[in-house]
């Protein structure tokens, strides 16, 4: 088979007018460069912070919070608007934030059973947190323990990844694993005892390992202590204060939190809400990326319109030439629409190269403020798949539109007025 | 027996619309035969470059008919007319007619390939017609590097690449000298005798006009005479 007349005039018309051509090949590959670049940079940096951030925690959190504030919400609204208290309207409630035990979730094995069933749920991990006083010596301060079942943890979270000395899976039950700041405060070393202090009393234990998360207030608070050893410190037998989750999919964790919540009747906080301020960040982020990328590509389409309209002027002999030859009014409109679809592959392969060069050359250069603060340090940016494949569809589109009113122009010259041009 | 009917005209008529309006082509009727070789003659502006569009197709008349083998042609669609200019009719224009981006065979080609013909049987006629008119080693040239008889010679091997059943030529040596333009009326002449391909060229050179079979001459867009200098064999 050979290739359709309009191709082949097309493909030639595209490489014997080199410099037009690039004209326009390099209007399209500089869009497309820019589309690639800029998400690519901006992207890569929110999604290697977001990827620590889910990675190092939980997606869903359950809890069995104390309802009071909602009850008396409720009550108090009911009060105001319908001005009548002494219908059956529960009084409001004072009562006493710290009483931990009313938070507590009781049988928790059974519940975390059940949440596993929920579909989407990989993986669950019990834990409890509380906020205590550690002392060594004479320095005191204050820590939040959690008790963790190290080989469940490990399921939901990189929890290794966090810690600098010693071996999580041998913390036995006198073990605590504590932040490198807090024991740089208080003065102990591996191998030191510190007391934990909670209103059940104290206990003593060693410090068997420390944690590095580069976060600066968690290196400064957090205790890691075994599930059971939390338990009998705090006195609260076979009781856990949450239930850690991991998702199949991340971005399904508001619908399950949802599922979870009017299963069982528990307070849940997923890591969408957790970094809602990041995840609006990217969201009006990709707003401008698609305005900046509906103006560089309005730009590049008009100047293909622009030289293919010179183009048609200066090729309209050949074009009545053509048709005294039989080339049909549609063929030459496709040629046209072909010669812009050549220019516009042409130009998306240079804009490609010229995105990932731009991506090489940002790797190249040294880290921004933002990035040490954020405690993530430089990460390698990474070619964004998603943007590439839309500004090569963006880079054909456009070229495709672009290119419709000159061919038609073309495909309805009178071949006589053109031959005689 | 004469030879069959190829095209015929009656009161053949376009008029270009304007605060004055020219009527080009005024009434004109005759008819040509399969195998003719003709000349159209006529001052400057009498309408000869009008009629031979009107008869190749490339433009549409205000007013008569045009038959083509006893057809009207009047009602056919643009794709019919394309795919009948690609099948049966070779135009052959002044200089410079060719496709400067392909070389003499590829613009030798572009009819077959348009109409989906090409194959190396094409191929192969297409540098048999280039031998035939004495270019076997320009070939592969670019119009640019070709003179100017030279690119005449490869559109007249352009315009026979589809085995017409007509040649247009209008002005085909208008930028030509004496003795090119000799050499290329020559060979439209052999090809006519060879393959009975009909020519109708239009000139204002009285010496190439009286070489052809039979000459009409316009005036003001009107035919006043349709004189056989040559009767056919
Ligand atoms: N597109 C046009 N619009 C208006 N008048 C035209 C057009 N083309 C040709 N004419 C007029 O028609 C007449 C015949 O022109 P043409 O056929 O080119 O003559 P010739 O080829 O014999 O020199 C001339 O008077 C010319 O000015
Ligand atoms: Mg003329």
């Amino acid at each position: 088979m050979t290739l359709a007349p309009e191709l082949f005039i097309a493909i030639r018309y595209t490489l014997a007018n080199m410099k037009q051509s690039l004209m326009i090949a390099f209007a399209v590959g500089l869009g497309v460069a820019i589309i690639i670049f800029i998400p690519s940079v901006n992207l890569s940096f929110f999604g290697y912070f977001l990827e620590k951030t889910v990675e190092n925690s939980a997606h869903i959190k359950v809890t069995r919070e104390l309802e009071t504030m909602e009850r008396n919400i409720q009550a108090l609204t009911r009060h105001l608007t319908s001005g009548s208290p002494e219908n059956d309207d529960p009084h409001i409630i004072f009562s006493d934030q710290t009483l931990t035990r009313k938070r507590n979730i009781k049988a928790y094995r059974q519940l975390m059973k059940q949440i596993r069933g929920v579909t989407g749920v990989l993986e669950v991990s019990p834990y409890i947190n509380e906020q205590i006083i550690v002392s060594h010596g004479s320095q005191i301060r204050g820590g939040s323990i959690q008790g963790i079942v190290p080989e469940m943890e490990k399921n939901i979270r990189q929890l290794e990844e966090d810690i600098a000395v010693g071996n999580i899976d041998n913390m036995g039950s006198s073990d605590v694993f504590i932040g490198w700041r807090l024991a740089d405060e208080l003065g102990v070393r591996l191998g030191n005892r510190i007391q934990l202090v909670t209103s059940e009393g104290r206990k003593s234990y060693k410090v068997a390992g420390l944690i590095n998360t580069g976060i600066y207030q968690k290196d400064l608070d957090t205790i890691y202590i075994s599930l059971k050893s939390a338990q009998q410190l705090l006195n609260m037998s076979n009781e856990i204060t949450g239930i850690n989750i991991r998702l199949q999919d991340i971005y399904a964790a508001p619908k399950i939190s949802d599922v979870i919540h009017q299963t069982f009747h528990l307070k849940t906080r997923n890591w969408m809400e957790d970094n809602e301020v990041i995840l609006d960040q990217i969201g009006m982020f990709r707003v401008i990326i698609a305005f900046i990328s509906f103006l560089i590509v309005f730009a590049a389409a008009s100047s293909i319109t622009s030289v293919l309209i010179m183009v048609v002027a200066s090729k309209s002999k050949e074009i009545g030439i053509l048709k005294a030859m039989g080339l049909p009014p549609g063929s030459i409109m496709r040629l046209f629409v072909f010669q812009a679809i050549c220019l516009s592959i042409l130009g998306a392969t240079a804009g490609v190269f010229g995105g990932m060069g731009l991506i090489e050359l940002y790797n190249a250069t040294p880290y921004s403020k933002a990035e040490s603060f954020l405690g993530i340090g430089r990460q390698p940016v990474e070619i964004n798949l998603e943007y590439t494949y839309y500004a090569i569809i963006y880079a054909m589109l456009s070229s495709f539109l672009a290119s419709l009113f000159p061919a038609w122009h073309a495909s309805r010259l009178d071949p006589v007025k053109a031959i005689n041009s | 027996m004469p030879s069959p009917l190829l095209l015929e005209t009656h009161n053949l008529t376009k008029t270009y619309p304007g605060i004055e309006p020219v009527t080009a082509v005024d009434h004109i009727s005759f008819s040509v035969r399969e195998g003719e070789f003709l000349s159209i003659v006529g001052e400057s502006g009498s309408g000869k470059s009008t009629l031979m569009n009107l008869l190749g197709l490339l433009d549409s008349p205000t007013e008569g008919q045009l038959n083509y083998h006893g057809q009207d042609i009047s009602h056919w669609s643009e794709g019919e007319r394309s795919l009948f200019r690609n099948q049966e009719i070779g135009f052959i224009f002044q200089a410079h007619m060719l496709l400067p981006e392909f070389n003499a065979l590829e613009n030798v080609l572009m009819p077959p390939r348009i109409g989906r013909s090409l194959g190396p049987e094409t191929v192969e006629r297409a540098k048999h017609l280039l031998t035939r008119i004495g270019l076997e080693k320009r070939m592969h040239h670019m119009p640019g590097e070709l003179s100017g008889g030279q690119n005449q010679r490869v559109a007249i091997a352009r315009a026979l690449i589809n085995n017409p059943r007509i040649v247009f030529a209008d002005e085909p040596t208008g930028a030509l000298d004496h003795k090119t333009s000799r050499d290329v009326y020559e060979l439209m002449r052999e090809i006519n005798q060879e393959n009975n391909v009909t020519f109708i060229i239009v000139t204002h050179e009285q010496g190439f006009a009286k070489k052809t079979d039979r000459t009409i001459t316009l005036l003001d867009g009107r035919m006043i005479s349709d004189q056989v200098t040559h009767p056919t064999p």
